[in-house]
């Protein structure tokens, strides 16, 4: 069986480009787990994440990063959540199983998407090609996620600051996702 | 290089001089210059030929509703053709050939269709002529007809440029940047408003750039450009010179073409265009009006020019398009021309007003004729000579014509509104049905004196600020002129006996306008399609009112009630190139990779696109011919031995919840209730009229936990399936869903030796006998020590099989592994297409059995639609109409002769019988080569198949050519007991 032991490869196998002054590269080494409720076991999810990360639950459109910087748990829908977590300290999934007792839902997420994190002057400008959710910074706050198609793929924006945006989307379509935002980045620099 | 009509003056910059070609011959303009303007300035004239009658044409307006200067820019595959010269930035280098010519343009060999043909070519002769012989047409009278007219030519090349999109949002869109769209960009900037101003215009300011015109004791472009300035440095605004807004579409969203590099020599591989969407609350159409013209005998000329165009050619460009200029108007605008020449000391010949009132002003060394008209012209490639209607001959080099102006209400018809006709200014204005949150101001909304314009401005801005809660800031009132506007309702010269242009671009004249209502077409649309008025880059900008006039004069009523056609998206012409954008070649469409993908391109498989995802279809050996001997390898590899196929494509849905099951009862037909943790059931998915939906395992991993396996053709359809299900049909169920397809790569491992080369790789700590693990069963694993793992006993292949699952970022490890282990059992990967085979022998359906058309009975699944519980589309498959007692069956076929080719498509008939829809007994679904029984083999629906076994019917494929006799046998070919699949 030694002769056999599998090798991991991230969907972009850690791209990392300039272009110019900005920066477009894989997020590796990130575990993504979604969880789901019912409207009568909120409260307890609400009651056992503050434990955990110390975060409550946000609402649909907004994320919150924990105190160490290392796990971000996103609102998506009134009933759904999604945790991105680049903390090795513990083994997420478990942790959470243990700690929602059969109360929420939890499913391993983390090999369907591909998170790209693009930063730089030119970051937002490279969005506006190819992003139809309004990026304005007065609006779209830092912390602030949106759900949206890019280039028909289905894609989650997350603002970390005005400069650098978290992109997460399919990771079966990965190469594609990181074409399109090559060339967007290509035309605007 | 001499620029001769080049005089002093206007807002080019002289200090950057630009050499361009026209017509292979070196001129020079500046920056600044269009190149309609630059070739004026060169003494140009002559710029195309017109598109039915080769009539010689020049410039007639100065903006993008120009009919005649279309012209071909560029060389070799940056050729563009129709492109007006009225819009083409000047820059150094520039390239560009008349075009719809045959030899030089001077002297087109076609223009004998209007020296000798015309009479024989008006309007709609193609629907009369050439009738005889019927088959002469195709061959001969229309590609004759089509290489007689016309416009430019395209390469035929790939287009090298690039484009791009985007997506722009906003509070307020203005559209237009004249003297309106610039007061308000301001006062809607200063209360806060995100703004975008766009114009299509690379110098913004309107027609203050054309017009002696004072703002705030300012000549106008100085006020323009130190306001622009102003808004420039303003965070909350964005201002889009090159750009139009060419669409005003749903919930305030607009289309826009920004011109990037089209005024630069090279693009510096930077995008050409951009095609914007631009998102707004609220939109102010500040577009303006265009001037239009009026048709009397020979008014197209070369030299023949709109009036506001001569003064903006003088005024913003400093070029004299005449020496000698002669004005024809209805309205006081065409007095101004006259005066502006006058002013700067330029010869106007005369003034002719139609109108029967006093002279508006003192004209200078010129003709004033009140109440006068135009019948004739002459010079064939320039104007020499005008001709009155009292006989009298008055010589010229340029003619100034004003037919009043029309507002640019384009934009507010996008949604179906009609504008309305106001006899005091005889044009049409935007209706009442504007595009949602639209709003208009300035000559768009008839205000045509400056100062009315940018009163009305302030007014409607500051109510579009007040809508969206925003506070006006104080912005004191600007002075301007308010020059008169008074026009009649003249339209053209009744006096005249030789032809009067009416649409310039399309050569449609009075005559065939009247034409069209003699020959019985009474509404405008009719007229239109008959005659192509108002057709192609223009869209009858100049023309359409002049043509309804003209319609409305012959069926006697106001124009009003004779309709007007409304307009559709684009405003000005897009470059399909920009609407593609970036979407070309490779990246014509995302793509999806399984996980061992880069291991199969390794092989050389060769790849087929299934949805958005590249499957390997085979994987080739050095020494096959054809991918039949690929293919029939890799089936028998699997069949004697093992073969590993990625299934990562199919759809994977992760079920979870105390009501899981039952929600699982719902969407199948058969029951999921019981079905026991660790085991794994086909089922059947049935839509809400009975008809088969899609099929596919699912798997329980726990009590309230199960992953369902769909179709990888309709994963994303059955996953929006089951959030219908849950969202608006079981509401109150505890069941959550999530997809994750990407999140595995699954390999199936088929054939005899599967279990011992899968023994190989899971831990030993999982037992995967037959009696540990026996068909149907699944359970979560380890592999390869220790990468957790999902394993399902499930067979598409017909053989003894497995579907082995690791997080998806193994996938290409595992598959190295699997070869590697496999070694020993000459272990073969397999595509699709080996699957298709394997599953056709094996009698499964697939998507052509489950086509939308048949229903469980017809594929002999009705014991599974449960009687015991309510599913989607159970009680309507029970329809009388859907159980006949002679329904299709799934069956098998095998050709009577060995070795017959059968099609997949054929239908079935019994021998004999007349090859007509009424003797149609079913047809054939899929078909292929089976290596393992050396014959073509199918599957197909026939009537009472599953009572007709051994009996001979005919497979008609007349569209092929290929029709045989087949045999009725069992669907299952390959192991009919199921004892590999179990073994």
């Amino acid at each position: 069986m030694d002769d056999y032991a599998l090798k991991s490869i991230s969907p972009l196998n850690g791209y990392s480009r300039n272009f110019k002054e900005n920066l477009l590269e894989e997020v590796v080494g990130m575990e993504v787990i979604s969880i789901a409720t019912s409207v009568e076991n909120k409260d307890f999810l609400n009651k056992q994440l503050i434990e955990i990360f110390n975060l409550e639950l946000p609402a649909p459109g907004k994320s919150h990063l924990t105190s160490n910087g290392l796990s971000r748990l996103m609102g998506l829908s009134l009933d759904q959540w999604l945790i991105v977590s680049v903390d090795q300290e513990y083994e997420l999934k478990s942790l959470l199983e243990n700690s929602l007792s059969n109360k929420s839902y939890v499913t391993l997420q983390t090999d369907a998407w591909v998170c790209i994190r693009i930063s730089g002057r030119s970051a937002l400008k490279a969005l506006e090609r190819i992003c139809p959710v309004n990026l304005d910074p007065d609006l779209f706050l830092k912390d602030f996620i949106a759900r949206t198609m890019m280039e028909h793929l289905g894609s989650i924006v997350i603002c970390e600051n005005p400069n650098s945006y978290l992109l997460m989307s399919a990771s079966s379509s990965a190469k594609s996702f990181l074409h399109a935002l090559e060339v967007s980045l290509k035309n605007v620099i | 290089m001499t620029q001769i009509d080049r005089i002093s003056g206007g807002l080019i910059d002289r200090n950057t001089p630009m050499e361009f070609f026209f017509n292979g011959k070196l001129l020079q303009g500046f920056k600044g210059d269009t190149l309609a303007s630059a070739l004026l300035a060169n003494g140009v004239r002559l710029m195309g030929r017109s598109f039915k009658y080769h009539r010689p044409r020049g410039v007639l307006t100065s903006g993008s509703e120009e009919p005649n200067a279309l012209v071909e820019l560029g060389r070799n595959a940056y050729k563009e053709p129709n492109t007006r010269a009225t819009v083409v930035e000047l820059f150094n280098k520039l390239e560009a050939n008349s075009q719809n010519h045959r030899g030089p343009l001077n002297f087109d060999l076609m223009a004998v269709s209007d020296l000798f043909l015309s009479p024989f070519i008006g309007a709609g002769f193609y629907y009369k002529t050439f009738m005889w012989p019927a088959s002469f047409w195709e061959k001969l009278y229309e590609p004759i007809i089509r290489m007689s007219a016309g416009l430019g030519s395209l390469s035929k090349l790939e287009d090298p440029d690039h484009y791009d999109k985007g997506f722009l949002h906003c509070d307020i869109l203005i559209i237009g940047a004249g003297p309106t769209g610039i007061l308000s960009a301001l006062v809607a900037a200063k209360a806060g408003a995100k703004v975008i101003l766009a114009d299509e215009d690379f110098l913004m300011g309107g027609r203050l750039n054309s017009e002696n015109l004072e703002i705030d004791g300012l000549p106008g472009f100085v006020w323009a450009q130190q306001t622009l300035e102003q808004l420039s440095n303003m965070k909350n605004v964005k201002v889009l010179n090159r750009t139009t807004v060419y669409g005003a579409y749903d919930h305030g969203i607009f289309g826009a073409l920004e011109s990037c590099t089209d005024h630069l020599r090279e693009s510096g591989s930077k995008p050409r265009q951009i095609l914007w969407k631009i998102y707004s609350k609220k939109s102010i159409l500040t577009a303006g009006a265009v001037e239009r013209p009026l048709a009397f005998g020979n008014n197209d000329r070369p030299g023949v020019m709109m009036a506001g165009a001569v003064r903006a050619y003088v005024n913003r460009w400093g070029v004299l398009p005449g020496k000698r200029t002669a004005v024809f108007t209805n309205n006081d605008d065409g007095w101004a021309t006259a005066r502006t020449l006058t002013d700067k000391g330029f010869e106007v010949t005369a003034v002719i007003d139609s109108r029967n009132c006093k002279p508006i002003e003192n004209i200078p060394g010129a003709s004033i004729i009140m109440g006068g008209s135009i019948v004739d012209t002459s010079g064939r490639k320039r104007i020499k000579n005008i001709k009155l209607k009292n006989g009298q001959i008055i010589p010229c080099d340029c003619l100034a014509i004003s037919g009043g102006w029309s507002p640019n209400v384009h934009l507010t018809c996008h949604q179906r509104g009609r504008p309305n006709w106001n006899s005091d200014l005889n044009a049409f204005m935007p209706g009442e049905h504007l595009p949602q949150n639209m709003s208009v101001a300035g000559a768009v909304n008839g205000s045509f004196s400056l100062s009315g314009a940018l009163s009305e401005g302030l007014k409607v801005t500051n109510n579009v600020i007040d809508s969206l809660g925003l506070k006006k800031p104080k912005i004191k009132k600007l002075q301007a002129s308010d020059e008169a506007y008074s026009s009649s309702a003249f339209w053209y010269v009744k006096e005249s006996v030789k032809r009067g242009w009416v649409d310039f671009q399309n050569d449609v004249t009075v005559k065939d306008i009247k034409q069209s209502y003699a020959e019985g077409f009474r509404s405008v649309e009719h007229m239109k399609r008959y005659t192509t008025m108002g057709m192609a880059t223009d869209q009858g900008k100049t023309s359409n009112i002049l043509g309804l006039a003209i319609m409305s004069e012959c069926t006697g009523k106001p124009i009003q009630e004779t309709g007007t056609t409304i307009f559709r998206p684009p405003y000005t012409p897009i470059p399909l190139g920009a609407l593609a954008g970036r979407s070309r070649g490779k990246n014509f469409r995302p793509y999806r990779l399984t996980p061992s993908h880069e291991w199969s391109e390794e092989q050389g498989a060769i790849f087929v696109e299934v949805g958005n995802w590249l499957r390997a279809q085979w994987y080739p050996k050095s020494g096959e011919k054809s991918w039949r001997e690929s293919v029939d390898r890799e089936v028998l590899a699997t069949r004697n031995s093992v073969g590993i196929c990625d299934v990562t494509t199919l759809g994977k849905i992760d079920i979870q919840g105390s009501d899981a099951a039952d929600f699982l009862n719902i969407v199948y037909a058969n029951a999921f209730g019981k079905l026991s943790v660790g085991k794994v059931r086909y089922g059947l998915m049935l839509r809400e009229d009975g008809i088969a939906y899609d099929d596919g395992t699912t798997a329980r991993f726990g009590e309230n936990h199960f992953i369902m396996t769909t179709t990888t053709a309709n994963a994303v359809l059955v996953f929006r399936r089951l959030e219908f299900v849950r969202q608006c049909l079981c509401p109150d169920m505890d069941v959550h869903i999530i997809s994750t397809t990407d999140a595995w790569a699954q390999f199936a491992v088929a054939g005899p030796n599967s279990r011992k080369l899968l023994e190989k790789i899971v831990d030993k700590a999982f037992g995967i006998s037959n009696e540990d693990f026996p068909f149907m069963a699944c359970a979560e694993i380890t592999v390869c020590n220790g990468t957790p793992a999902r394993l399902f006993r499930i067979s598409f292949s017909g053989e003894l099989a497995y579907e082995l699952a690791v997080p998806a970022r193994y996938g290409d490890s595992l598959i190295r592994a699997l070869m590697n282990a496999g070694e020993e059992f000459n272990v073969t990967p397999y595509g699709t297409e080996a699957l298709g085979v394997m599953r056709i022998e094996k009698g499964h359906a697939a998507g052509n059995e489950l086509n939308g058309q048949t229903t469980a009975l017809n594929l002999g699944l009705e014991k599974m639609i449960s009687q015991k519980k309510d599913s989607i589309g159970k009680v309507l498959a029970q329809r009388p109409e859907m159980n006949k007692d002679d329904e299709i069956k799934l069956v098998g076929f095998r050709p009577v002769n060995q070795g017959d080719r059968l099609v997949a498509g054929a239908h079935f008939l019994e021998k004999g019988v007349e090859e007509i829809l009424e003797n149609d007994l079913g047809w054939m679904s899929s078909v292929c080569y089976s290596p393992i029984l050396n014959d073509y083999i199918g599957i197909g629906f026939i009537k009472n198949g599953n009572k007709r076994m051994g009996e001979i019917v005919h497979a008609y494929d007349k569209m092929r050519n290929n029709s045989v006799d087949v045999k009725i046998c069992s669907a299952h070919f390959v192991d009919p007991e199921g004892d590999r699949v179990r073994g």
